[in-house]
């Protein structure tokens, strides 16, 4: 735990220093002013250990020794659980402990379920010193941590599994730059075998019921008890598809990375990716608010370096633009989440101890209703919060008009940090929105729902036309995006099971399509240093097996059935029209322009005559081996998630039946009135 | 306690499970190989060789589909006739279940036979054609993923696997149509292909949206809150309605559950439709009238001040009129043309063009259910049938004149469609055999001309196009294609509707249906004409074809190469199809015949639909007057055959002077009624200005903005920079000199005498408590 901790203190030093110091300022004040934590008990009391941990059902004893002058007196033992009732203590009533004696507490693990889960709680021990001549006469309590359960560290080695190859890259010798590559693709593979561990392992049908409010693979400790900050990891159906997304799109983004020239400092290159992956993952399992905003900030420094010293000719302008757009986003979110902080309710740690506040996300969701708390600068609190924290994930998605930094980053950023930030940044909006703002703010996302699914239909069209007049071909995807999460906007608004599980598997389908094209525009600008839509033509004579490709993945694109995109389109689209008419007959319109732009772009790349300039440059230069092994993988997604969708929305549709149950919504049914 | 629900016999059977994915996975390996492995096969044994692994491909299909029609799906009891498979699961979400499920019943079984059997004769055909092309791989994998897209279409058991098969076709004849890629006409015609039936997908996308959410929504007997009685007890069957109704026996011996509420599922939707709801309690018509709870639900809605099955149908339509071509979404057809002619052969006869028509028979039961989508069908199909006619009459490219003809045809099949189906599947059949005849003859005859034009140019002519007609008569193709001219000749007869060939059968059947058929808003008497005038043009244009293309001219001087026997003996067969399916399936019962075969074999996919049909009122026409009705128009339809025969002799037998110039009307109709510059005018143009507009709005003004604030902050921080210099920098500095200052004057008290620090901490002591009185009181 102690390693785990100064790695994490470590990763966060230089982006949330600010943020540290910022919170600290806000944050203190009222703490110590207010709040003032319970005086420490008197250390007469010596309880080992501190924390037990079941690996299996069984009994562990906690001795208590009388470490005073003056002998006290135990009172009771009690298990205290946020969740499921897995422990039992032995009762204890009116224990004499005499001074130097000692005594044990027998605790028993045994889960109530055969499902398998992680279990949390700690054990109260109530106790008083029976002498006026003790320190501290009165009252006392003293907690002990419980942890039962398997395996609780797979999601902490698979996010933190990148930083640790970091200082391999920097050890590597000098002048063998070169074999770089291979030591960053090998990093990034770890990542890959344990998502692909935890797919394997996740439980489609754990539900709230089945322990720790519905997460799996959780862990969870306290952290930073100033501002009752835990470190809480976990996923379930809302997020797995994305760990595992960003695990594979981590080790394809290094395999599209060996264009990048080795004078170019790869150690910092690979670095950077690295780092950027970590943060990605810890977005998707944080289930803290404090470690969700280090993540996410995490991402916002690797990206804004990635583009700014590795882009294309307008890197600085579109780097700064990214970092001022986003970082903007990552204010109003920070504002929102200390408000939540001090709103929410009195509670306890992981470890028992008592916290005036919390930053868990699974307690602000189920123990906790603002929706009765004042005003607050006229605005009803939550709407309030729900808008701050709206833009501040609009900025990501992006939703159309706060998108413009979209184009610029995609067109200056290299290949691979075009598709990372495509495929998987672009849902850290998206996610953050179910997470957090439509978990948290049940009642606040009922009042906007309507106007978010106003916002999707005109992100689709909007983001469609816009990709229709371009003509440099990665601005054209750009767009497509755009045009793209404006479904899971619609999906996400609807409130039906249809749509939201539809706008998940539409994040998971967009994260394999986007993927593929961005890649598919780098194969291309590798080889012909241009990507203007009409200086092409007739490519597929010389290079046939990327126009394959390259056409499967524009039809993907275009939502063509029997690939990934139809599927949460449909689902988008049927599961929203029952609360918004309007809103999904325009998208449904914006299907016809995505045929329009997708198929025009194959038109002009592919179809037609061949100009003399690109005879030479781009006959027998088919796609390589490397750029095989990097496309293979989505396009063998695209395909399977296309015909074989099932398996996503199992893995989600449980998570979207407690997310609607909690807003009162029904979990059955197309729609009515909201 | 549960209502009581009661059907009317005519429920969807519950058949038994077949290995249906076979249909579709033969063609699909086919193409996996001719993908994958095509290239080392052609190197190896050439073209042909892959063009024969599609061909087996599609034999093998045939041999299924014999086994499963013919073996499987017609030993079950008539009206019991039903095999069905879940491939797999796509989603589950709440109460709405998705499946990959397949169903082969007698309407799928009719579309599967012709769909094997044409496409089978199609490949062998192109096996040959395509055999020197250096990208017949890539040929004859789309081929066969085309057909079996085209399987899939036809029998998916719902919305969703039928639409994996639509959309299957529309990019295999993407990739088809533009197999040319190089030639821009063939890349653009690809492209305006996918883009004109993408407009009929997102209909088809909504309608089903639509309707999901017309058949959520609370029942009328019960309340049952999230908007469905999920699945009830069927207890009794009632007696068939009304007569002719042959299925009364088999269906559902015992009581079964039967889903009422939102579904995707074809079966489900039926179900819903017909079955009756009636309170708890005795069933009984006079007390307790019974209603259909689903069409009460759909009924119940609105929108857009339209009734809501309206708007299901007419969205639905508009998807079937996308792949079927019917005004005005039909201009890329004649486009399509510019893929290879076996493409267009495929495409025009047994799949992709009856898709439309089929998924209208398939919906029939919800068709019928708004009278006003059924009127929205017949009218334009009439027109299309008009509009298709006209420009095939003004053609002189001939696979152009082909393609408008299908155009026109496709018009009437939508018409008997909309009176419904079984006359629409009837012409779809027999046009089929003849379409698919007179493309594959016009391949031919192409491939001659191709060959023998050259040498025509050298005479000094201009070097003419090998489709265009009028260039024909000279190269005396009559005498060099002897059995492709009699096959061409025949299809020609079934086209135009001359008895006993097959297309005047199911021509009649249109006509018939049409004048005794109710539940249209408007008197059929104008469709009628329109369609007669159709029809008549028919003939005129399939006469015309024949005449310039086989007629006696002045050259017969190079007597072209006739084509090999495979692909003579494939035009030789279809020609015999084109004459004997008519008289086979729909020998009409004016004729002596009890019921038409196909009429019969249908009867439980149809015969459920016309009593259903909402408060239609019936005009009883006796059975002699219907009769009477059918000769008429037997013998109308012989006449104007005829006529049309008649005329097309004697403008086109003997070559004309070429008009000095050509009419402005018939310029219009060559131009398929001007259709491609509406288009342009009206979707095209204003599309690439919005996009232009958006593009605009995202560089000029989302973008100025964001970069103004930038600019702005930045000049703010120069400011803010400059008045931190100059003023804070500057106040900093002299309090730091002040302080200095003072320091130095202050260190006059730290002089070590105990009583001068005691009078500066009484001054302290004394202001602090003025301060804390005065200031914080």
């Amino acid at each position: 735990m102690h390693r785990l901790r100064s790695i994490s203190h470590h990763s966060l030093t230089r982006p949330s220093g600010i943020f540290l110091i910022a919170l600290a300022v806000l944050v203190a004040p009222r703490v110590y002013a207010v709040d003032p934590v319970p005086p420490e008990a008197p250390p007469s009391l010596e309880l080992q250990p501190r924390s037990l941990v079941f690996g299996a059902p069984g009994s562990a004893f906690v001795t208590v020794y009388n470490r005073g002058a003056a002998p006290v007196t135990l009172n009771d033992a009690r298990v205290v659980s946020l969740g499921q009732a897995d422990f039992t203590a032995e009762p204890v009533r009116h224990r004499q402990l005499a001074p130097g004696a000692s005594s044990t507490v027998k605790l028993t693990y045994q889960p109530g379920s055969r499902v398998r889960r992680q279990s949390f709680a700690a054990v109260e021990l109530e106790y008083e010193g029976n002498s006026t001549a003790a320190a501290a006469p009165g009252k006392h309590i003293q907690t002990v941590a419980l942890r039962g359960g398997e395996d609780l560290s797979l999601l902490t080695w698979l996010i933190f599994a990148p930083l640790l190859g970091i200082p391999m890259l920097f050890l590597w010798p000098r002048g063998r730059e070169r074999q770089l590559r291979v030591v960053a693709l090998l990093v990034s593979a770890v990542p890959v075998t344990l998502a692909a561990r935890m797919v394997a392992m996740f439980d489609p049908l754990f539900k709230r019921a089945d322990g720790n409010f519905g997460y799996q693979f959780v862990q969870h400790v306290a952290w930073i008890r100033a501002f009752n900050v835990e470190y809480h990891v976990g996923v379930d159906g809302l997020s797995v598809g994305l760990v595992a997304l960003t695990a594979l799109i981590g080790f394809i983004a290094v395999l599209a990375s060996w264009s990048i020239p080795v004078e170019r400092n790869l150690r910092g290159y690979f670095s950077l990716l690295l780092v950027l992956e970590t943060g990605l993952l810890g977005v998707f399992v944080a289930l803290d608010l404090f470690l969700f905003y280090v993540f996410w900030e995490l991402v916002l420094v690797p990206m804004f370096f990635l583009i700014g010293l590795w882009g294309g000719p307008r890197k600085e302008y579109a780097a700064i633009k990214f970092f001022i757009y986003t970082l903007l986003g990552s204010v109003l979110i920070l504002l929102a989440i200390i408000a939540l902080y001090y709103a929410s309710s009195p509670t306890i740690l992981v470890d028992g101890t008592a916290a005036a506040h919390t930053l868990d996300i699974p307690k602000l969701v189920h123990l906790n209703d603002f929706s009765g708390h004042p005003a607050l600068l006229g605005f009803r609190f939550v709407n309030l919060l729900w808008v701050l924290l709206f833009i501040g994930f609009a900025i990501k998605v992006p939703v159309v008009p706060l998108h413009t930094w979209l184009p610029d980053a995609h067109v200056e950023a290299p290949t691979a940090v075009s598709v990372i930030l495509a495929s998987v940044m672009l849902k850290m909006g998206t996610y953050g929105m179910l997470r957090i703002g439509w978990s948290i703010l049940p009642e606040a996302t009922r009042w906007a729902a309507p106007a978010v699914s106003a916002l999707g239909a005109i992100c689709i069209v909007y983001g469609a036309f816009c990709a229709l007049a371009q003509t440099d071909l990665k601005r054209l995807v750009a767009y497509s995006s755009i045009s793209h999460l404006g479904f899971c906007l619609l999906g996400m608004a609807a409130l039906t099971p249809l749509g939201v599980n539809g706008a998940i598997f539409q994040m998971l389908s967009h994260g394999v399509v986007s993927g593929l094209l961005f890649l598919l525009v780098g194969v291309l600008y590798d080889r012909a240093k241009t990507r203007g839509l009409d200086e092409f033509g007739g490519v597929a004579t010389v290079m046939p097996r990327y126009a394959t490709v390259f056409a499967l993945a524009f039809l993907a694109s275009l939502g063509l059935p029997g690939l990934s995109g139809f599927i949460g389109e449909l689902m988008a689209l049927v599961g929203s029209f029952g609360r918004y008419r309007t809103a999904a007959a325009v998208s449904a319109f914006g299907l016809i322009i995505g045929a329009a732009y997708n198929l025009w772009a194959i038109r002009r790349i592919h179809l037609g005559p061949l100009p003399d300039r690109w005879k030479t440059v781009l006959t027998g230069r088919d796609l390589d081996g490397r750029e095989w092994a990097s496309l293979l993988p989505l396009v063998a997604l695209t395909i399977g998630l296309g015909l074989y969708p099932a398996p996503i929305i199992d893995a989600a549709s449980t998570s979207v039946a407690e997310l609607l149950a909690m807003m009162g919504l029904p979990s059955l049914g197309l729609g009515g009135e909201l | 306690m549960h209502p009581t629900l009661y059907n009317s016999a005519w429920l969807t059977p519950i058949g038994t499970t077949a290995a249906l994915w076979l249909l579709p996975a033969f063609p699909v390996a086919g193409a996996a190989i001719t993908g994958f492995l095509g290239r080392p096969l052609m190197r190896r044994f050439g073209g042909r060789a892959v063009g024969a692994v599609a061909a087996a491909a599609m034999v093998g299909t045939t041999i299924a589909a014999a086994l499963l029609v013919g073996g499987s799906l017609l030993a079950l009891p008539e009206g019991g006739r039903l095999l069905h498979q879940t491939v797999w699961s796509l989603f589950s979400v709440g109460d709405i279940k998705v499946d990959l499920g397949l169903v082969l019943d007698p309407l799928s079984a009719v579309m599967v036979a012709l769909i094997a059997f044409l496409g089978t004769l199609i490949h062998l055909y192109a096996a040959v054609y395509m055999k020197d092309d250096p990208g017949a791989p890539r040929f004859f994998a789309f081929l066969n993923l085309f057909v079996a897209s085209m399987l899939v279409l036809v029998l998916g058991d719902g919305f969703v696997s039928l639409f994996f098969g639509w959309e299957g076709v529309g990019a295999c004849s993407y990739v088809l149509i533009g197999f040319w890629y190089r030639r821009p006409a063939a890349a653009d015609a690809a492209t305006k292909a996918f883009i004109v039936n993408r407009v009929g997908d997102a209909a088809f996308i909504v309608g089903i949206a639509v309707l999901l959410w017309g058949l959520g929504g609370v029942t009328p007997m019960t309340g049952v809150a999230p908007g469905n009685l999920g699945h009830v007890q069927v207890v009794r069957s009632s007696p068939p309605a009304g007569e002719g109704a042959e299925p009364s026996v088999q269906v559902r011996e015992k009581p079964t559950s039967l889903f009422v509420g939102p579904t995707l599922n074809f079966g489900e939707l039926h179900d819903q439709l017909i079955v009756q709801i009636s309170r708890p309690g005795p069933i009984d018509p006079m007390r307790n009238p019974a209603v259909r709870p689903a069409v009460w639900l759909l009924s119940q809605k609105k929108l857009g001040g339209m009734p809501l099955l309206f708007v299901v149908c007419v969205l639905l339509f508009l998807g079937a009129a996308g792949k079927s071509a019917q005004v005005p979404l039909f201009a890329w057809l004649p486009d399509a043309m510019a893929g290879p002619t076996p493409v267009s052969a495929l495409i025009h006869a047994a799949t992709m063009v009856t898709a439309g028509v089929y998924l209208l028979a398939r919906l029939s039961f919800l068709f019928v259910l708004s009278p006003g989508a059924l009127t929205v069908i017949a009218v334009v199909g009439t027109l299309t049938a008009v509009v298709g006619a006209t420009a095939a009459v003004a053609q002189n490219d001939l696979k152009r004149a082909l393609a408008y003809s299908t155009v026109s045809q496709l018009g009437f099949m939508f018409v008997g469609a909309a009176m419904g189906g079984g006359a629409g599947i009837f012409h779809v059949i027999t046009h089929g055999f003849f379409k698919a005849c007179l493309f594959l003859a016009a391949g031919v005859i192409i491939h001659a001309a191709e060959q023998a034009l050259p040498a025509t140019s050298a005479d000094g002519g201009p070097v003419s196009d090998p489709q265009d007609m009028r260039g024909m008569r000279a190269l005396g193709l009559g005498a060099s294609l002897p059995w492709i001219r009699r096959a061409y000749l025949v299809a020609c007869l079934a086209l135009a509707g001359f008895p006993v060939a097959s297309g005047f059968f199911s021509k009649d059947r249109i006509f018939t249906e049409l004048a005794l058929g109710q539940g249209l808003l408007i008197s059929p008497a104008l469709l009628l004409a329109m369609l007669a005038l159709a029809a008549f043009l028919t003939s005129l244009y399939a006469f015309r074809t024949y005449f310039l293309v086989f007629g006696t001219g002045p050259g017969n001087a190079h007597p072209a190469h006739g084509p090999g026997s495979v692909m003579t003996g494939v035009v030789v067969t279809l020609a015999l199809g084109a004459i004997a399916v008519g008289p086979w399936l729909g020998w009409p019962s004016n004729w002596g015949n009890a019921q038409p075969i196909l009429e019969r074999f249908l009867g439980p996919i149809f015969g459920g639909n016309a009593p259903s049909a909402v408060a239609a009122v019936p005009v009883v026409v006796s059975a002699r007057a219907a009769t009477t009705i059918e000769w008429g128009f037997q013998a109308g339809g012989l006449l104007l055959a005829a006529l049309g025969f008649g005329v097309a002799r004697v403008l086109y037998r003997i070559p004309a002077a070429a008009p000095a110039r050509v009419s402005r009307l018939t310029s219009f109709f060559a131009s398929g009624w001007r259709f491609d510059q509406v288009y342009r005018v009206l979707a095209v143009r204003p599309a690439w200005q919005v996009a232009r507009l958006a593009a605009w709005l995202d560089r000029g003004v989302f973008d100025r903005v964001v970069d103004g604030v930038a600019t702005h902050g930045v000049q703010l921080a120069r400011w803010t920079g400059a008045f931190d210099r100059r003023v804070i920098d500057a106040g900093v500095n002299s309090a730091s000199d002040a302080v200095l200052a003072a320091g130095r004057g202050a260190s006059r008290f730290q002089n070590g005498r105990i009583n001068s620090y005691m009078v500066v901490i009484a001054a302290g002591v004394a202001v602090l408590i003025v301060l804390v009185c005065f200031l914080f009181a």
